[in-house]
C-alpha cells in the first residue's frame, strides 16, 4: 500500500513542522522580531525635544542656566560629531577604479 | 489595532515559517536566523508604515532577497578565500551557483520502499528533502502558494514576475516533487 | 548678562552647523551641470544621501570628464550599488580592490573570465532578482 499525499496536504504537514522547532530557535525568532518592532518606521521628534528644553524660559532663572548650558554643549558636541562624520577622506582614485573596472561591484562588497 | 500591533501579529505569525523558508535555502541554522531577522528588520524599517495587507507579499520579497544576498556574500567570501590559497580556474568553474536549476543526477536515490506505508515523520521528511532540492524560484513558487498561501497575484508581486511565471514555477516543482517523493513510495497528487 | 550668554549660545550654534553646511551642502539644483551629468542615475536620490556619500559621490564626479563610453556606461550602472554601501562597506571594497590590484596579471584575467561565465549562466537561466524590494 503506497502513502498518498495530497498537494494542498503538504501545507499542513509544514505547519507541523514548523510547530516542532526547539525553545532556543523560537527564542531567537522572538527576540528578533522584538528588535524589528523597536525599528519600526516613525517620525522622529527632534524639533520638539528642542522647543521643550529650549531657549524660552525667563531669564534669572538657576536651573536656567544649567539647561542651557547642558544645551550649549550637546549642540556643540553634536556639531563636532557631525562634523567629524562628514568627512571622509578623498578616495576618489580608487573609487573610480574600482567603479569602471571589470569586475562588478558586488565582488568587492561583503 | 495600531500599525505596531499589526506587524507584531504578522511576524509572529510569519516567524517559524519564514526560519524554514531560510532553512530550505541555505541549510545552516545559523544563517537561516540571521537571515529572518535581517528581513524582519527591514520589514519594520522600510515598510513599517505600510497597510498590513501588503506585509505579506514585502515581507517574502525581502525574506528572498536576503537569501540571494547570502548566497552572494558566500561566493564573494569563497572568492577572496580562494584566491589567496591554492587556486586555479578549474576549481572555480565547478563552483556552487545557487542560481542554478539543480538537477540532482548524481545523488543516488534511496531504494523504492516496500509497499508498507510511511508514517508522518518519514513523510515529513521526505517531503522537506524534496524542497531543499528544488531549484530556488521553483521552491518560492511553490511555498508561497501552498503554504504561505498567497494567490497568484500576490506570490508574482513577492517574487517580482509575472503571474503566469508564478504558475510555471509552481507547476514544474509540484512535478518534480512529486518524482521525487514516488522515488520513496510516495504518491503525490 | 542673561542676553549676552544667549546671544553667545545663538551664534555658536549658528557657527557649529554652518561649518559643515557650508563645505558640504549640495541639493541637486546647486550641481554644475557638468556633475549632473556625472551622477545622473542618481538624480532622484542625490538629496537623499548622507553628507559624508555626497562628498564621495562629488569626488568621483570630478573623474568623469576624463573617462571613456565604456568607463561612463559601468560607472552608471554601478552608481546606485555604491550608493547604498555603508561607509565600512565602502572601505572594505577599496581594501579587497587593492588586495585584489596585487594578485599576478594571470591569475586576474582567470577570476575576471570566471565571474563572466557565473554572469553569463545567470543570465541564461532567466532567473532574475526582485531588487526593487530589498
Amino acid at each position: 500500500m503506497k502513502t498518498r499525499l495530497q498537494t494542498r496536504d503538504i501545507g499542513a504537514m509544514l505547519d507541523r513542522s514548523a510547530a516542532q522547532l526547539d525553545n532556543d530557535t523560537l527564542d531567537k525568532l522572538r527576540n528578533a522580531r522584538r528588535v524589528a518592532l523597536q525599528h519600526q518606521r516613525q517620525q522622529v521628534p527632534v524639533l520638539a525635544w528642542l522647543h521643550e528644553h529650549g531657549l524660552a524660559h525667563t531669564p534669572g532663572h538657576k536651573s536656567h542656566h544649567w539647561g542651557l548650558a547642558a544645551l550649549f554643549a550637546i549642540i556643540l558636541f553634536s556639531g563636532i560629531f557631525y562634523w567629524q562624520h562628514v568627512y571622509e577622506h578623498d578616495h576618489s582614485d580608487i573609487d573610480i577604479a574600482i567603479l569602471t573596472d571589470d569586475l562588478p561591484v558586488d565582488m568587492y562588497v561583503d | 489595532m495600531s500599525t505596531r500591533e499589526q506587524l507584531s501579529d504578522f511576524l509572529a505569525d510569519v516567524e517559524r515559517r519564514a526560519y524554514k523558508h531560510a532553512m530550505f535555502a541555505v541549510r545552516d541554522e545559523h544563517a537561516a536566523l540571521d537571515i529572518v531577522q535581517d528581513a524582519m528588520l527591514k520589514l519594520a524599517e522600510r515598510y513599517g508604515d505600510k497597510p498590513a495587507e501588503e506585509y505579506p507579499m514585502l515581507f517574502h520579497r525581502i525574506l528572498q532577497n536576503t537569501i540571494l544576498d547570502y548566497f552572494r556574500r558566500q561566493k564573494v567570501r569563497t572568492f577572496w578565500q580562494s584566491l589567496f590559497s591554492s587556486y586555479t580556474p578549474q576549481h572555480a568553474e565547478e563552483e556552487f551557483d545557487p542560481l542554478d536549476v539543480l538537477e540532482d543526477k548524481d545523488n543516488p536515490s534511496q531504494p523504492p520502499q516496500p509497499d508498507t506505508a510511511l508514517n508522518q515523520s518519514q513523510v515529513l521528511a521526505a517531503i522537506e528533502d524534496g524542497l531543499h532540492r528544488l531549484p530556488a524560484r521553483q521552491r518560492e513558487a511553490f511555498l508561497l502558494r501552498y503554504w504561505e498561501q498567497l494567490d497568484t497575484a500576490e506570490a508574482a508581486a513577492a517574487m517580482g514576475c509575472s503571474e503566469g511565471s508564478v504558475k510555471t514555477h509552481c507547476s514544474r516543482a509540484t512535478h518534480a516533487l512529486a518524482a521525487m517523493l514516488k522515488e520513496k513510495g510516495i504518491d503525490l497528487s | 548678562m542673561h542676553a549676552l550668554s544667549r546671544h553667545l549660545c545663538y551664534m555658536l550654534l549658528l557657527a557649529v552647523f554652518c561649518l559643515p553646511l557650508a563645505a558640504q551642502a549640495q541639493p541637486w539644483e546647486k550641481l554644475t551641470p557638468l556633475q549632473r551629468e556625472a551622477l545622473a542615475p542618481l538624480s532622484s536620490t542625490w538629496d537623499t544621501l548622507p553628507e559624508k556619500q555626497k562628498a564621495n559621490f562629488l569626488g568621483i564626479a570630478r573623474h568623469y570628464p576624463k573617462l571613456n563610453a565604456q568607463q561612463r556606461q559601468r560607472l552608471y550602472s554601478r552608481m546606485e550599488t555604491w550608493s547604498k554601501l555603508t561607509p565600512e562597506q565602502r572601505q572594505r571594497a577599496r581594501e579587497k580592490y587593492k588586495a585584489f590590484s596585487k594578485v599576478p596579471h594571470e591569475k586576474r584575467e582567470a577570476v575576471k573570465k570566471m565571474v563572466r561565465v557565473q554572469q553569463e549562466r545567470s543570465a541564461a537561466s532567466g532567473v532574475q532578482a526582485a531588487d526593487t524590494v530589498r
